[in-house]
This record gives C-alpha cells, structure tokens and sequence, in this order.
C-alpha cells in the first residue's frame, strides 16, 4: 500500500494559550476524498489551518508527499501544492474575478505546468459570466466557486475545503457538492472539512470524526452513514433517509 | 482683473496646490494603503530627495536637474528598502501605534544625519532653466514650473496608477492591502513585495521633495513641515485608496486656495477642518472602503500591566517611599547643593501628569489620541487668560482651565469616538492642530508671541499665600515661594495618581480594559462602548488640562508652542516607554524621557540621533515599557533564574490592577 | 499684534525665585548658589570671574543661525579672557534650546543653578526671548537677547536685559527713507501673519509716511509657513506697486522672493525685505536675489570699529566669515564683560546699573546700551543685493549710506518701554 498524502501524526495546535487541537491523527490518500466532521468548535478549522501553517503547532507532525512539512510557513505549505479554500472564501473583494484566479495561478507550486486563467473560468459557468466583476459584487455562491477556481488554478496536489457550503442556498450547495465529485473524479485529492453532514459523506471517501481536538471516530463514509449511533454520539445527528 | 482671469487663475493655483498635495500624499498612500503602515517618516524621507538632488545637481550644473529626479528617487527607494528590511519588517501585525512610534524615532535620526552631511541652513536648490520662465496666460503670469508641477503630478499620479491597477506587482499588492493572510495562503511570498512597495512609496517621497525643493527650498525642516499634511490628505482621502489621495489632494487645494482669497481667516485652519469634517460624515475618507485599514492587524496595543516581579504590597511600599523622597527633594537639593534637581523634577511631575492623563485613553480604553496636546495647551492658555483677566489665585485658574478641557473633550469625544482606530487619532490631532493654528491668529492669546509675566497667588480673594512674598525660617531653613509651588505641584500630581487609579480600580476601569481587550465583546455583553470611551476621555481631557494649567502657573507665560503636535508626539513616547495600562509606568516614562533628553542634550549635539536609536531599539525589543522589563528578564532562562535565586518572587496575578 | 499688556496687574510682587525653595540659613558658599550672591570670585585680587550661560536654538528651524551664535560667544568669551584691559574671566557653557521657550527656560535654569552663571545669552525667535527676559527678571540675572522683536527691549522690557541684536524698529529705519526715496511711492505691504510681520508693517509705514508722499496701494497677509505665494505676487504685479515691502523673513522669504522672481515680478516691482541681506536668504536664493533690496545689520564686509579683524579672527577660527548672530554673541558678552569690568564687579545687580549709557568701542564702532531700555544703539544700512563677482552664487551686497545708531533708534517712549 502506498503511503497517504498527506499524514497528521498526534497534532498538538491552538492559540496562544488556549490549546484547540489535543492530538490529531488522519491520513489522507492520493485521489481520494476525506472529510473532517464534529460539532462547531472541536477544531475542524483549527486542523486545516495548522496543516497549512498559518497555525503554528506545538507539536505533532505533519507529513505532505513524504517531506515533513509541520514547521514550514503558508506559503511554503502552498508552494509544496496544498490550497486552502478558506471558511470565509475569501476573494479579495477589489480585484476581479480574473485577477483573483490570476493571482492564485501566481501562487503554488512553481515547477509545474497550470491551467490558463481562461481554462478555468470557462469551467465555471456562473464566473465566465462575469469574469470582469469585482469580488465584493459576487454572490455568495459566485464566490464559493471563485474560491475554489483560484485555489485550482494553481494546479495543487492537495485541495482543502473548509466549510464550502456554508450559508449557501441549498441550489447552490448541490452546485458545490457537483464541483467536488467532478474534481474528485479528475484525480484531485481533496481534505474537507464541512458542517453538512449530509453533504460530506455523500461526497467522500473516508471519514474523520472530531470532538474535544481529538478523533474520536473514523471509517469509510458509507459505514459511518449508515450506523446510526456513532452519529448520535459524536454528532447528534439524524441522516434523512 | 476680469471675472474670468481670476476664476483661471483660482483654478491654476488650487491645482498647483493640489498637486503638490497629491506628490506628498502619494508615497504615503501606498504604504499605508498596501503595508497597513503609518510611516510618520516620510517627511525625512522627502527631504532626503531634495538633499540627494541637491547634491546630485550641484555639481553638474544645467541638466544636473533632471538628472537628479531620476537618480535621487533611485537612492531613497534604495533607502526605504533597506528600513523596511531592518526595522519595520519587525512591526508587521502590530497595531499602527508602533509604526508610528518607530517611524518617529526614525524621524530623529535621518533628520540628524541631514544636519551632520549638509548642515542646517537652507541650501540653494533653483529651477531647473528651462523652465524657470514667466508665462502669461489667461491674463496672468506665472512661472512655467508651476504649469510644470501639475503634470509632473499628474504623470506621477497616473504612472502610479497604472502600476497598481495594469501589473502584477500592483494586483499583488492590492490583493496584499485587502487580504494579506490570504495571499500567504496562496503560495506568494508578501513580505518580499512589501520590501519593494515600501521602497516605491520611498521613492514617490523622494520625487515630490524634489519637485517642491526646486519651487520652496531645501532645509532640514521641510520634512517636518510637510509630514501632518500629507497625513491628513491620505485619511480624508480615504486610507488605503490611492485614488483618495489623488482625489483628496486637488480637492484640499482648490478649497484652501478659494479659502485665502475668501476667507483668508481660515487658511491655515482649511486642511484640518475639512480633514474633520470628512471623517465626522464619513469616517473612511473619501474614497475608503470599510474593509481595509486598520483591520488587518491582529496586534493589540501592547500594555506594561503584569510585567513587574513585585508584589502589590511591595510596589505599595515603593510608592510611598517615592513620594516620600519626592517631598524631600527640595532639602536634599539644597544640602547638596544640586538645585536644577527641584527645577527638573517640577517639568518631569507636569509631564508625568500629562502621561497619565494619556494612559486613562491609551492604554485603558485603547484610544490612540494624536493630539493630546491639545488639552494640555489649552489648559495652559485658559489657566493664564485666567489669570489674567479674572483671578490670580491658582486654584480659579486650575479649575478653569480643568473645566474648559473637559468641555472640549467632551465635544470632540461626541464627534469622534464613534470612528475608530486611525481615524478617531486623525481627528484628535485635527482639533490639535486647528487649536495651535488659531492661537495665533487673536491678539487675547498674544499670538505668535504667546503671554509672558503672569503671577499667580496661591488662595482665594485675597486669603493665602503670595509666593512672592512668602518666607518663614524654621530652624536651620528658610521656606520661601518656590517651596510653596513645588508642594502644590506635587499634590495636585500625586492627587491625580490616586483619583485615577480609583477611578480604574472601579467598575468604570474594569469595563474600559474589557472594552481595550475586545470591543465587541464588551457591547455584546451591553455596555455602551461609546459612552464609556468618551467618559475616559473626558477625565483625561481634564487631566491633561490641569498638567497644562500647572505648567503655565509654575512658569508665568504660555506659547504656541504648548499646542504643538510635536508634545502630542512625546507623551505618547514617554506613555509607550513607560508602559501603558499601569498609570504608573507612563509617569515613570516621562521620568526616563525628560531627563535623559536633559543630559543628553547638554553634552552631545547630535542628541536626537542617540534619542532616535534608542527609541526604535525600544519600540522593536521592548514594547511593553520599562515597567514590563523586570518580567522580560525574570522570564529569560539564564538570567531569570539568577534573579530569582537573588530574590523571592511571589506570584503575580496577572490582571492585578495598581 | 504686539501685545502691550504687561505683566498681570495681580498686586503680588515678585515671582519667587526659583533657586532657592529652602535657604538653609547659615550654611554660605554651597556650591549652587548662584550669582545673586555675587560673592564668589568678587573682592580680592585676581581677575573677575563669571559664567556666561549661552543658550541657542541649535535644533530647530534656526540651527543654522545658531551656530553663528555660539561660535561668536565662544569667540568672545576667548577673547575677553586674553584680553588684559578687560580685567574680567569668562567660564562659557552651552545649551540647546530646541526653540521653544519652555526648553529654553529649563536650560537656563539648568546653567543658572548647575553651572553657576549669572550671564545668559541667547535665543532667537521672540517667545524664547521673551520666556528669557522673565527668566532672567526673577532670577536677576543679566540676559543678552539674540532674538530681535521690538517687545524684547519695549513693552516687555526690564532693567536686567541688554540687547546688542539689532531690533526690527532699527531695522525699519535702515530701509523706510531709501525705499521711499529710491524704491517708489506705491507702495504694497505683504507680511506673514504673526508678530514679526505685522511689526514690520507698522514700523515700516509709519516711517516712510513721515516726510514722504506715499501711496499705500495694497496689503496682503500670508500664513506663516506658507509654501505658496503665487496668489500674492499675481496681485502685487496687478497692481500699482512700485515697490512690495515683505515682512517675513527665513523659509517664508525665501519661498517669496523664489516664486516671484520665477512670475517675473522683480522685473516691474521692486522687492524689498529687512532681512533680504541675511547670509542663510542669501546663500538660499542664489540668483533670486539679485536685484532685490534690504537692511543690512552687519556684513564681514563693513569698515566699522574692530570689525574687520573680529572677521579675520572668526574666519581663521571657525573657515568661514561671521553672519550677524555671530555678530551680536560677540557684541553682547564683549560689551557686557566691559561693564563688569568698569563696575568691578560680577554682580549682575550692581553691573546692571553701570551698564547702561556706557560708551564703549565695538565692532560697530562707538556704541553703549542705551540708557531708557538698554537697545545697543547700532547703525544700520539699507542694501542692494546684486550678482557677486563670478557671476553665481549668492547675492552680493552693495551698502547705501550708513544710518547713525543714534538716528536709527526710535525714542524709547514709541518703542513702549518704561524703565
């Protein structure tokens, strides 16, 4: 068996000395889709956030392509071909929907072959559309997608989302949802963080389940959709059937 | 002159006006507007343009002009790359407080390298020939540089322009200006491009001291002259908006030009009052946008509070036995024969009040105020027309002078404290401003000159002491007047001391340190932030007032000079120096400040170099203050330990109000 | 406007003196006690001994001016030392003012009470003067202003101070008959608006009106610091003025006259300042200048008293010739020293009351403080500024008649002081 991807060994994070994360532990393989789910405030975000390095960890290791990349800044964690779609998506609200996918096409990875700017776009129909429109006058959904467009763009081994139906309209949120099996489908390791429960274990593979900074469950998705009690538990959730 | 030459001519002269606003305000823009960085030294920077030009032409001769505009940028691009890289690269997520105090230690010593190269007189710097021609057009004549500055500005205005909105580097940068974090998190190294657009911003400095150098002249003072300008310009334009500045700049200039044909009155009053009035009605600027500015810090205003190693009980005792000294002083110093101690220690207690006033807002409720000098010259101007005019006993004038600051502050407080950060310490330093610029203009004020020869009595119609007259022996002594004022002095300040620290010991103090931790936490638990912050600065208004007061009583006169930015400026030092949030620390600032400017002034003329290089050691090393110094080596491995072998330390609370 | 308003009409006396906030009685000669006592040093034999306290603004906008100060202080106090007609030994100390008063006062205070002088001299801008001139009437000491505003030695006058600066009134005479004579009779006013200027104006005006036909044609105030005075020279030149008397002096004179000369205007309208002939408007201006008019207080160049080799003397110790603030340090402690030697003694109260009306030689030839404010009765010029002998560089002078001291000073009854 191959090593994962991406590998989080007893990850100690939190800050300054508030600590969130208690010791983490989750592999991510190559090509697959894992989400990271819990209740609000057990750390989901504070994972992502740690791996990319805008949270430095006080302990633990984390592992990208078999280099240890636990101390390494953003954009070095970037530059090794991790992109985070953020919580908050993030677009910069000035530029425009062209010049926010350009800059992300700036970014990543440096030795490797991207997409053009046009490329991308066009495979997001709502932002062809208005590819000349400032980030501050898109929609909510208009801007998930721009997130994920410029994270793409830059061609990453690795996709973070964090939280990327969030306050969406549930149109949109299936328009998301399309998005990540259509990535996946293409070959794009993706680690998601999400609040939908639903949402998450339609679309992955493998699934971990946070609670208190720590995992407190994991298995394949359709396992953990179909057992009721864990969700219970650690989620206090009911699955529509 | 017909209607329509003079309505040429207002026009030709507001653009030059403007523009020469724009050419300041330009480099000031982008690094603020990119970096998040007030850069208080961008007037030394300007002046170091005309200098370098100055040389760079001298010798050349004829074209020696345009070779240094395009040189002379060059060096002091190369300049600002090298400060940011070695001192403001330290200050990134620090709140804009520290900027502009290392910037300011800067100030002192680029402005002191300028006088060693070139000395301090004016230096001769000519129009270029070729355009050092009289034109007449419209029915007037003007020199053809003036024609000159606008396109100058404009080709700066619209090269600038281009760079930010056309290129990579300027979408990069502006990706940096809204959302710095994020352009981390795609892979770009920001910090890199902030190297060169502080560089650029250098550069812009340089070009427009150039461009004003050849119109004005070249002398150390014209960074200073131009720094509070260029800063009000940039923030009525809109911080972080290039075009604001643009736009904020021509419009500045054609209203103060209409303003000295029409109300000559207020020109001088102009900048800062339109500067008010824009952020009153739209607190952004101009063309400022709410996000950006001042929320990409995640810096806090640092405070001194749980820095010290002693005990309350201990720093109790060590308060009663400096006042204690303090009463002795006079003896001491007649016995030792070192009377200039009294005279020193009567300016350091009256700056000591003043910082304390300052650290009721600064570093309590967490309010930068620019221009606290305003109260503090005001107190003084309304203690001495006291004086003059309705009583001269001090405790009239003292209370006058108590009641008007608190007044004023109440008024700007109600205009301002609902605009935060920059902004609310922009319009501090407007009414600052506005105030030293009126003084002069009244003949009840004395004008440029100020009031000299007034005397004070120390009692109430007519019952108490004269100073003049005063003298009783006891024993091997002689009392006289002075002892009188310097008692008085030292009650009034230790008075202060004590009501302040009631005042932050009651709930009132606990709810302004929750609203400096987290504001909107504090009003999501309902307290009314607003009101809370404007009583604080009420109380510090008055404050300030009296140490202003007892300033102009202890010495008989007050100047313009009182109101002078340049206090503003120093107490906040001697407040950041000490440590805020302690009210002690900033008094014990004003201590260090006062008196090592006194030494080191009289033995080294490049005194303000020294004061400089230490301030901006200061401001990256020790933030906290002198007060948070003793935790800082009690906490360091090696000689924490040895420290505390030495001495047994007991356990400090953290949040252990003094 | 000057303020003529004295001190407040409170009915308290004195201030009190600082210095001594409890006199331990009986305890005499500690070190600290200043001057008043007068003791040290006096009766016996051997030389008198002072401090002389020399406080100039050396940071600040008249650095450059103060340096010419100090130098010339330091030059005199060598001098008077070797001197050995003037039986009198001068210990100089050095302090910064910053300019601004309070700094100033400290300093004074500081070399007053550390240092133990009983002489002071310095400042230049007229509120540290002034802040000064109380210093040194409550701590009574003897106070040589550098600062020239006419307050110094008029409304704010006390008998403690000695002015060896020539004052704007002086000043005023020095150009009012040549401009009116020569320059033209319409005249325009354009001062800066603060104390300095507006003194100008009044003293101007009034002066050229008496005995002369002339034609005020306009006035105009500008901010002081201004940096733009196109709107100024438009109107000037759109007018009748024949002449523009400028009232400003330093960065606002030279912006003045640099714009004006690029609008064209010294072609139709002469330009005429009392301080055009200071060496830092001059050396600024460069070409700008030429053609311009102003009142000379002193040149290396004049031929008056000791004059020239106070100039040799200066150059070969400090490489370049002496500006007038150099000027008036030396005059001041040299003529001050003179009245310490003539009264034999170093107490300023008693040197205080010889001084006055003393004739003595200067380097402005025959000259004493007068005896009603203690104005040294300097002569004045009014000057022509033309291209100097290469061709570039800094204006050269050209001196019209010398104007007596005598003449040149106003009775002390217009200038406000009651002594």
């Amino acid at each position: 068996m191959t090593d994962p991807l991406l590998s989080v060994r007893d990850l100690v994070s939190g800050y300054g000395s508030t600590r969130v994360l208690q010791g983490v532990n989750l592999d991510v393989d190559k090509g697959s889709v894992v989400t990271l789910i819990g209740r609000n405030g057990v750390g989901k975000t504070t994972t992502l956030r740690s791996i990319l390095g805008s949270v430095k960890p006080t302990s633990g290791t984390v592992t990208f392509d078999g280099n240890d990349i636990t101390e390494l800044s953003p954009e070095k964690t970037a530059q090794a071909g991790i992109a985070l779609v953020p919580e908050e998506r993030r677009v910069f609200p000035g530029l425009t929907v062209r010049e926010n996918v350009e800059i992300g096409r700036i970014g990543g990875r440096r030795d490797i072959e991207k997409p053009s700017v046009d490329e991308i776009i066009d495979e997001f129909e709502n932002l062809a559309r208005h590819h000349e429109s400032r980030g501050a006058n898109l929609s909510g959904g208009e801007q998930q997608m721009l997130a994920i467009a410029r994270a793409l763009v830059s061609a990453p081994d690795l996709l973070m989302l964090d939280e990327p139906t969030e306050g969406l309209a549930p149109s949109i949120v299936k328009q998301v949802q399309r998005k990540i099996t259509e990535l996946n489908d293409e070959g794009v390791t993706i680690l998601l963080v999400e609040q939908n429960v639903q949402v998450a274990l339609d679309a992955a593979d493998y699934v971990y389940i946070l609670d208190k900074g720590q995992v407190v469950h994991e298995g394949p998705a359709d396992e953990v959709a179909e057992s009721e009690e864990v969700l219970d538990r650690y989620l206090g959730v009911s699955l529509a059937e | 002159m017909s209607v329509a030459t003079a309505v040429a001519e207002q026009v030709l002269n507001g653009l030059v006006v403007g523009m020469v606003y724009v050419l300041l305000a330009a480099g000031l823009s982008i690094i603020f507007g990119v970096m998040d960085v007030i850069n208080f030294a961008h007037g030394e920077l300007f002046a170091l343009g005309a200098y370098f030009a100055f040389a760079i032409a001298g010798p050349l001769g004829g074209a020696g002009f345009w070779v240094a505009l395009v040189v002379a940028p060059l060096l002091v691009g190369v300049i600002g790359m090298a400060i940011e890289r070695l001192t403001v690269k330290r200050l990134y997520g620090r709140d804009p407080l520290y900027h502009i105090l290392l910037t300011f230690g800067l100030v002192l010593i680029i402005n002191d390298l300028i006088t060693s190269v070139w000395g301090k007189s004016a230096q001769p710097f000519p129009i270029p020939a070729a355009l050092d021609q009289p034109i007449a057009l419209f029915g007037f004549t003007y020199s053809m540089y003036n024609y000159a500055i606008i396109v100058i500005g404009s080709v700066l205005a619209l090269g600038t322009w281009l760079l930010l909105s056309r290129t990579q580097f300027g979408m990069i940068i502006r990706a940096g200006s809204e959302d710095r974090e994020m352009v981390r998190n795609l892979g770009i190294n920001i910090d890199r491009y902030y190297t060169l657009t502080f560089g650029f911003g250098a550069a812009l400095a340089g070009v427009a001291g150039i461009v004003l150098g050849a119109f004005q002249n070249v002398s150390p003072t014209m960074g200073n002259a131009v720094i509070i300008p260029a800063f009000v310009i940039v923030v009525l334009g809109g911080l972080g908006s290039f075009r604001g500045a643009v736009a904020g700049g021509l419009f500045v200039g054609l209203v103060q030009t209409l303003a000295r044909t029409y109300t000559p009155f207020l020109e001088g009053l102009i900048v800062f009052l339109l500067m008010i009035v824009v952020l009153v009605v739209k607190p952004t600027g101009l063309f400022g946008t709410s996000i950006g500015a001042g929320e990409h810090h995640d810096g806090a205003l640092l405070h001194g509070a749980g820095g010290g190693v002693l005990s309350s009980e201990t720093r109790a005792k060590l308060g009663y036995a400096a006042v204690g000294v303090l009463v002795l002083v006079p003896f001491l110093a007649e016995l030792t024969g070192v009377t200039y101690s009294v005279t020193l220690l009567e300016d350091i207690l009256i700056w000591a009040l003043f910082a304390l006033s300052l650290d009721l807002v600064l570093g309590y409720a967490g309010l930068v105020s620019l221009g606290h000098t305003l109260f503090y010259g005001v107190g003084a101007y309304a203690s001495v027309l006291t004086l003059i005019h309705i009583s001269p006993s001090v405790f009239v004038a003292l209370v006058v002078a108590v009641v008007v600051c608190a007044a004023i502050a109440w008024f700007v407080g109600y205009l301002s404290i609902r605009v935060s950060g920059v902004f609310f310490a922009m319009i501090t330093l407007g009414f600052a401003e506005l105030f030293y610029n009126a003084v002069f203009k009244f003949d009840f004020t004395g004008g440029s000159d100020g009031l000299f020869g007034v005397d004070v009595f120390y009692g109430l119609a007519g019952l108490g002491i004269d100073p003049g007259e005063f003298e009783i022996p006891l024993g091997l002594f002689v009392f006289d007047g002075g002892i009188v004022q310097y008692y008085f002095l030292l009650a009034m300040v230790v008075g202060s001391y004590l009501l302040a620290r009631r005042l932050i010991r009651a709930p009132f103090g606990s709810v302004l340190q929750a609203i400096r931790e987290s504001e909107d936490r504090a009003s999501f638990i309902g307290y009314d932030v607003t009101a809370y912050k404007r009583r604080a600065f009420v109380v510090s208004g008055g404050l300030a007032g009296l140490a202003g007061g007892l300033f102009a009583a202890n010495n008989g006169y007050v100047a313009p000079s009182f109101l002078h930015w340049i206090n503003s400026g120093e107490v906040i030092v001697m407040t950041v120096l000490g440590g805020m949030g302690t009210l002690y620390g900033p008094m014990i600032g004003a201590g260090v400040f006062v008196a090592a400017e006194d030494i080191l002034s009289s033995y080294i003329d490049q005194w303000q170099l020294v004061i400089g290089v230490l301030f901006v050691l200061f401001v990256i090393f020790v933030p906290r203050g002198l007060v948070s110094l003793p935790r800082t080596v009690a906490d360091h491995p090696t000689f924490g330990s040895v420290v505390r072998d030495q001495t047994s330390v007991t356990e400090t609370e953290v949040e252990q109000h003094d | 406007m000057m303020r003529d308003e004295n001190s407040a009409d409170s009915g308290s006396g004195l201030r009190p003196s600082r210095r001594r906030f409890v006199q331990a009685a009986g305890l005499a000669g500690v070190t600290g006690l200043t001057g008043l006592s007068g003791c040290l040093g006096g009766g016996g034999g051997g030389a008198n001994e002072i401090t002389y306290g020399i406080i100039s603004p050396m940071t600040g906008p008249y650095g450059g001016l103060a340096e010419g100060q100090r130098n010339g202080a330091e030059l005199a106090i060598a001098h008077v030392n070797e001197n050995d007609d003037i039986d009198v030994e001068i210990t100089g100390v050095y302090e910064d003012t910053e300019a601004d008063p309070s700094t100033g006062r400290r300093k004074a205070q500081s070399v007053v009470e550390q240092d133990g002088a009983s002489y002071i001299m310095g400042a230049i801008s007229s509120s540290v003067a002034l802040a000064l001139n109380e210093f040194a009437k409550e701590e009574e000491v003897i106070y040589n202003p550098g600062g020239a505003a006419v307050p110094i030695t008029g409304s704010n006058c006390n008998e403690w101070v000695f002015r060896a600066e020539t004052n704007t009134a002086q000043m005023a005479e020095a150009v009012s008959d040549f401009t009116a004579e020569n320059l033209g009779t319409n005249v325009w006013f354009h001062i800066a608006d603060y104390a300095y200027g507006e003194s100008v104006m009044q003293r101007v005006e009034k002066r050229m009106k008496d005995g002369h036909d002339i034609n005020v044609v306009g006035r105009s105030r500008s901010q002081l610091g201004s940096t733009n005075y196109n709107s100024y020279v438009s109107q000037i030149a759109n007018s009748d003025a024949d002449v523009a008397v400028l009232g400003m002096t330093g960065g606002d004179l030279i912006n003045f006259v640099k714009q004006a000369a690029g609008q064209g205007l010294k072609e139709n309208v002469n330009l005429m300042s009392p301080t055009m002939t200071f060496a830092v408007v001059r050396g600024a201006l460069g070409e700008a200048a030429y053609g311009t008019y102003g009142g000379v207080r002193y040149l290396p160049s004049i031929e008056t008293g000791d004059n020239q080799s106070f100039v040799e003397a200066y150059q070969s110790e400090y490489g370049s010739a002496p500006d007038n603030f150099a000027r008036a340090a030396y005059m001041s402690i040299r003529m001050t020293a003179q009245g310490i030697a003539e009264a034999d003694s170093t107490d300023p109260a008693e040197v205080k009351d010889v001084l006055p009306g003393l004739e003595m030689d200067t380097i402005l030839g025959p000259n004493q403080f007068r005896d009603c404010d203690h104005q040294a009765m300097n002569p004045v010029w009014p000057g022509e500024l033309v291209a100097p002998e290469g061709g570039s560089g800094p204006a050269a002078v050209e001196l019209g008649e010398m104007i007596d001291g005598a003449d040149a000073l106003p009775d002390c009854g217009e200038l406000g002081c009651t002594l």
